[in-house]
């Protein structure tokens, strides 16, 4: 198969999955659709820094609800249109990441994870108790808009959850572009061994930096986007277990694979939306599935897969 | 006076955790997410045992046999296999195991709140310096202090201390020794959760028992850690106290900060010197 050929597959299949929720005839299927959309570009997100630039991270979901709060913020009481909100939301996931790294640089391996738990956390608390008078405190802010474009209907969960499913197809793309680049080049290295990264010259605290920023714009958009579909932002989606879901996502998936994160994401959404949220023992079998990941999958089930049929094809 | 009790009976439960933090990330050369579920179990434990025996002191072996047996299937099962993977996969695993543990404890226990009456002859309180002082308190703090002194002695003065301070400094070399390693780490973690678990007895009939309990701890018992220095257990007794003390006080001049004073002092501290408060700086090449 020449490069061409994959590149056209790629895109018909791509305008397939978009134009996808247009085609079902349930409305709850579109609105799924659209939930299990926004986790993917969150877990693509995440899986930018831990699977590409190894930054385990504790403390994703700080950049989700910021994105949430500068979006509805920005629509809900400075006026601003919703593409330029989700804009800010982006940068301000981007910035808050960059906080982030700038108050850890010189933590590695899994203090970084810890501390990026610590600095979540207490950003959960300040919006919830400290910055009331803007955040609404616990209760949130209700009413986050939809977009408005072209006299579509964004209200209509169809037709949103194509622009959604648009969003993350795009950023799926560039995503495994910018894996491939030269730059991703130097953030698997950064990954596999930082000292050496550093003597051969590349500057490693810059590279980690990029990455986390990347990382952070994507979960603030999957954060505005969030707060877009479900019209409700609150201290709840700066809660740990929304970091606990994004990370058991990408880790299933398998990190640093490119689908992994998309089919992790999907997986999960649809078992939390078939089965209650609060299910206890689809608790524990996602506690047990971490386990199984971290020693038999350290690549995750798409990784797995993948695995098996290269050694399938490769069979003598 | 009051407070200052508070304080101490706050520092010595941080001080019980969190040196199982650090012993446990020495030998084993893990943090372990579960440590703090160990906590919760102990408390829960200790519910079911004043219900269904009336008796709180049967608690204490209780929580003790079922944490270190709960630890020590913990190492076997999650641990054990991925010593050599990268750091990242022993705290998913722990991660994963502490998932699972919670999800247990809230298909026994439930989320409800759980009342654990204070036993019978701590029920009255002493007069001292013109505040009443609880004598269940000054007894956590006794059992406290009794656990930094064994801690202490254990690692400095005896035989298992030095084995336990050899295989921190390099574990290889002791295997070499014929040290039993393997064995080693599985009976470090069973201790080390047990202690949490001796923990979550002594506060359960002062703290609101419930699922919840762990989470906060976890969090302050890794700040303490990693603040005094991780391996440093002389400043894991310094630093709980100075967090239990900041704690008790802070909720009684400023509530609302307090939390994050803590958080934002020990981040702050800790951009200064990430090696802790008594740690050393270790090669990393």
């Amino acid at each position: 198969m020449t490069n061409t050929v994959r590149i056209i597959l790629g895109a018909v299949a791509s305008l397939a999955i978009i134009l996808l929720p247009l085609g079902v005839t349930s409305e709850t299927v579109a609105y799924f659709i659209a939930l299990a959309a926004i986790w993917v570009i969150f877990a693509v997100g995440f899986d930018f820094a831990f699977g590409v630039a190894g930054l385990l991270s504790f403390g994703h979901a700080a950049f989700f609800g910021v994105g949430g709060y500068v979006l509805g913020l920005l629509t809900l009481d400075a006026g601003v249109s919703f593409f330029p909100a989700l804009l800010l939301a982006t940068l301000g996931g981007a910035m808050l990441a960059l906080i982030f790294v700038a108050i850890s640089l010189r933590i590695h391996g899994i203090f970084f994870a810890i501390f990026t738990l610590m600095l979540a956390q207490l950003l959960s608390l300040l919006v919830s108790t400290r910055l009331r008078t803007w955040t609404g405190g616990v209760d949130g802010i209700p009413g986050v808009p939809r977009p408005e474009l072209l006299g579509i209907n964004f209200w209509d969960n169809w037709n949103f959850a194509a622009l959604v499913t648009a969003v993350a197809v795009v950023l799926i793309w560039l995503s495994a572009l910018l894996r491939a680049s030269p730059f991703g080049q130097v953030l698997h290295a950064v990954r596999q061994n930082r000292d050496r990264a550093r003597q051969i010259g590349y500057n490693v605290n810059l590279y980690s930096a990029l990455a986390f920023m990347i990382s952070g714009a994507y979960s603030g958009l999957a954060g505005g986007l969030n707060a877009s579909l479900i019209s409700f932002i609150s201290p709840e989606s700066l809660h740990s277990s929304v970091s606990l879901d994004v990370m058991v996502s990408a880790l299933i998936g398998g990190a640093g694979t490119t689908f992994g994160p998309v089919f992790g994401a999907i997986f999960v959404q649809g078992l939390y939306t078939l089965l209650s949220k609060d299910n206890v023992w689809m608790q524990a079998s996602f506690g047990i599935l971490l386990i199984l990941v971290a020693i038999y999958f350290p690549k995750g089930l798409w990784g797995y897969l993948r695995l098996a049929v290269t050694t399938w094809r490769t069979k003598p | 006076m009051g407070t200052a009790l508070i304080g101490l009976v706050l520092g010595m439960v941080l001080f019980l955790l969190s040196s199982g933090v650090t012993i446990i990330f020495g030998v084993l050369g893990v943090i372990n997410f579960a440590h703090a579920t160990y906590f919760t179990l102990g408390a829960f434990l200790t519910f079911s045992t004043v219900q269904l025996t009336g008796s709180y002191w049967l608690a204490f072996p209780v929580a003790a046999l079922v944490a270190g047996s709960v630890g020590a299937v913990q190492e076997v099962l999650t641990f054990r296999p991925i010593y050599r993977h990268a750091h990242f996969y022993q705290l998913i695993a722990s991660l994963g195991f502490s998932v699972f543990m919670l999800a247990i404890l809230h298909s026994i226990w439930g989320l409800d709140y759980k009342n654990v009456p204070q036993p019978e002859i701590f029920s009255s309180s002493i007069a001292f310096a013109g505040s009443q002082l609880s004598t269940f308190r000054l007894f956590v703090v006794a059992v406290g202090f009794t656990a930094c002194v064994a801690i202490l002695y254990v690692i400095d003065r005896t035989r298992v201390g030095l084995v336990i301070r050899a295989a921190s400094t390099n574990a290889d070399m002791i295997a070499c020794l014929g040290v039993d390693v393997v064995r080693l780490r599985t009976w470090v973690l069973a201790v080390g959760s047990a202690a949490a678990a001796v923990a979550g007895v002594i506060v359960a009939p002062i703290m609101a028992v419930q699922l919840d309990m762990g989470g906060a701890m976890l969090l302050d018992s890794f700040l303490v850690a990693v603040l005094a220095g991780l391996g440093s257990i002389r400043g894991a007794i310094v630093v709980s106290i100075l967090i239990g003390m900041a704690r008790a006080y802070g909720q009684l001049i400023a509530p609302e900060w307090i939390q994050i004073v803590i958080y934002g002092g020990a981040l702050a501290f800790l951009m200064i010197r990430p090696a802790g408060l008594f740690g050393r700086k270790v090669r990393t090449a």
